[in-house]
């Protein structure tokens, strides 16, 4: 359901946007949703391709999701790993089991192409 | 004019096609207010607890205990976040402090922009008194709430044991974005197959900073720790 919301902002985002540079439409959209920032991708997809429509800035624009792989850094030894799991186990290098997030979770408006 | 676009120009529509690169979070909006809404909230001398969890875990009626526990020593208030009604609100106003019902009319979370609304009708309740704790009580909801920051302090995810101690992994969101766990209604421990270890090591797994809390609001069993948990955030000033 917050997906929704999240579209919507992204939508308001984009025509201020293409006010800014001048520009009648966006063609594409590039965001990054990592597997744990709380967002469901496609429910997002869902939210932005109902409420683009409404807008003739948006209309037609392509959404593009990017989702990074989480990866945890030990806190004991500094060894970064990549997981598609919210917890990544043992550490591989000293078998530890105590991490911190280092990705995976970012939720970002990367670029978008307008004319 | 261009003929593709109607556009003041002589080129062709294609020949303004152009990539811009933007690098902003989708959730900075949501973030700047709830950092003013912080700065707000300290302004007024206050520590804001951000309650998440799942529909009927007990945030309610943890509130209403603490309120008569802490009543006499500290000024209290509370912003209620529900889809409809005002119940909740009802129940804490009748325990004498000021409160502020929101309702997101459907929406499954507050939001910064609503907090910030909240802590002004608050604030016209407060008439000029101070404040030492804020409550806010989020929309039982244990997945969409976690993503919004609305300018708390700290914190706090509630499981109740009918619920079943496997909540943390399966929403693991709300416990790495939280400051205490708090797990409710501990009095019918003996009916249910919940298991206080397994819960409490899953979410340190989660996020090993987790203050775990466990508690019954109705006998009153693990009050005093939750209180000194408060109490510690209002000693230490503004975290
Ligand atoms: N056995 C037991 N029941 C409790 C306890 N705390 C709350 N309850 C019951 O759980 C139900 C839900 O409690 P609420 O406090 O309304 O829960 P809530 O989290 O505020 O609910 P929503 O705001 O609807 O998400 C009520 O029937 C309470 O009486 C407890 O410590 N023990
Ligand atoms: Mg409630
Ligand atoms: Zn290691």
């Amino acid at each position: 359901m917050h997906e929704l919301s999240l579209a919507h902002e992204l939508l308001k985002k984009l025509c201020s946007l293409a006010k800014q540079h001048h520009a009648d439409r966006i063609l594409e959209v590039n965001v990054a949703i990592g597997p744990l920032s709380g967002i469901v991708a496609d429910s997002f997809r869902f939210g932005f391709e109902a409420l683009a429509p409404a807008n003739s800035v948006t209309r037609g624009a392509v959404l593009v999701i990017d989702s990074p792989l989480p990866s945890y850094k030990c806190i004991h030894c500094g060894n970064i790993l990549e997981s598609q799991k919210t917890h990544p186990g043992c550490c591989l290098r000293c078998n530890r089991t105590n991490f911190i997030l280092c990705g995976g979770d970012e939720l970002l408006l990367l670029q978008i192409k307008i004319e | 004019m261009c003929e593709t676009c109607g556009c003041q120009t002589i080129h062709h529509h294609t020949s303004h096609r152009r990539v811009v690169d933007v690098f902003e979070g989708l959730l900075d909006a949501n973030n700047a207010q709830a950092e003013a809404n912080r700065r707000h909230i300290e302004a007024m001398g206050a520590v804001a607890i951000n309650m998440i969890s799942g529909p009927g875990s007990g945030k309610t009626t943890l509130l209403e205990k603490t309120i008569d526990l802490l009543k006499t020593r500290l000024r209290i208030g509370v912003i209620e976040g529900d889809i409809e009604t005002e119940l909740d609100a009802d129940r804490i106003r009748a325990k004498g402090v000021p409160v502020v019902q929101l309702t997101t009319g459907g929406a499954c979370h507050l939001d910064a922009p609503l907090i910030h609304q909240g802590i002004h009708s608050l604030e016209r309740q407060l008439n000029g008194r101070g404040l030492d704790l804020l409550f806010i009580e989020n929309v039982g909801n244990l997945v969409c709430p976690a993503t919004f920051d609305l300018g708390e302090h700290r914190r706090v995810v509630l499981v109740s044991v009918p619920e079943g101690s496997d909540k943390p992994t399966k929403y693991p969101k709300a416990f790495m974005s939280s400051h205490a766990f708090i797990i409710t209604k501990k009095d019918v421990l003996p009916y249910f197959d919940f298991s206080l270890e397994k819960a409490e090591i899953e979410a340190l797994k989660l996020n090993p900073k987790l203050s775990v809390i466990s508690l019954s609001a109705f006998t009153g069993e693990g009050l005093d720790a939750w209180v000194s948990y408060l109490r510690s955030l209002e000693n230490r000033g503004r975290p």
